[in-house]
């Protein structure tokens, strides 16, 4: 199944949140559970930590949803080099002839 | 067992340091390029004409290329993990250092399962040229679309947590 364009983005929306809230909270939960067992230290577990975690979350889900939203094309600016119409029909020829 | 291992190792500490940051090197930047002007340029034309014939065949090129080209990445991310292991035996690191007990968090939670994801879209079944080899167009389709998803949703990840974990191996915050 192809990915489709979708109006509302539903799926960079969706992509970005569980990227997000997955990278963040495994990472912050892995390093505060370790730091609990091995070193018996709690603090990583205080609620002003898990606020900035909270904010981290966040603002890399924006991240996440601005990058997935410029790689996939959707946003004319980010990351690649931007090759216009003619720069790839040229190579394109050339692989078809080959690969084709 | 580790005391010998660490006695055997420590005199040669900083060769493993260096086979390390090499390979760490080698793991995150050798596709770098290939994927912002090769793959990212030619998928993103591809997905706004997604029946044109010339750009499907380039699409298909870029990714089996790419495919090969991510060998360099997968040698080095092994040595990696083996001479961090080294590391750790000949430097007599503990989790007493938080800096290593967080990398150590990002490799294992974020970087195995993109990699392990990653060897398998590469060179397993997952692997763009055997499908072309076996005839199945279907499968051809289903394994371009789901290596572009993942090559989407890995990227911000490893921006971030890549550019991580070389601060926290290299300026040791805390």
């Amino acid at each position: 199944m192809t990915l489709k364009r979708n109006s509302n983005h539903r799926f960079y929306r969706n992509a970005a949140v569980g990227s997000a809230v997955y990278s963040i909270f495994s990472v912050y939960l892995l390093f505060a559970i370790a730091n609990a067992v091995l070193q018996k230290d709690m603090r990583y577990f205080d609620l002003d930590i898990i606020a900035w975690v909270i904010l981290g979350t966040v603002i890399y889900g924006f991240f996440c949803y601005r990058k997935l939203r410029q790689l996939d094309g959707v946003n004319s600016r980010g990351l690649g080099w931007k090759l216009s119409e003619a720069q790839v029909k040229l190579p394109a020829r050339k692989a078809h002839r080959r690969f084709g | 067992m580790i005391d010998t291992a660490q006695a055997v190792l420590a005199p040669y500490y900083l060769q493993i340091k260096f086979v390390h940051i090499l390979c760490s090197m080698m793991w995150l930047w050798s596709t770098s390029v290939a994927f912002l002007y090769f793959v990212v340029p030619v998928m993103q034309h591809w997905r706004r004409s997604p029946q044109d014939a010339d750009l499907i065949a380039l699409r298909n090129w870029v990714l089996e290329r790419f495919d090969q080209g991510v060998v360099l990445e997968h040698v080095a991310f092994p040595l990696v993990i083996i001479s961090g292991v080294l590391m750790l035996c000949a430097g007599g690191w503990t989790t007493a250092s938080n800096w290593l007990v967080l990398k150590l968090a990002i490799v294992c939670a974020i970087v195995l399962p993109i990699e392990i994801l990653d060897y398998h879209l590469s060179h397993f079944s997952g692997n763009k040229r055997f499908k072309r080899d076996k005839g199945d167009e279907v499968g051809y389709e289903k394994a371009i679309d789901f290596h572009w998803k993942f090559l989407l949703l890995s990227t911000p990840p490893m921006i971030v947590f890549g550019i991580s974990i070389l601060y926290l191996a290299v300026v040791k915050p805390f």
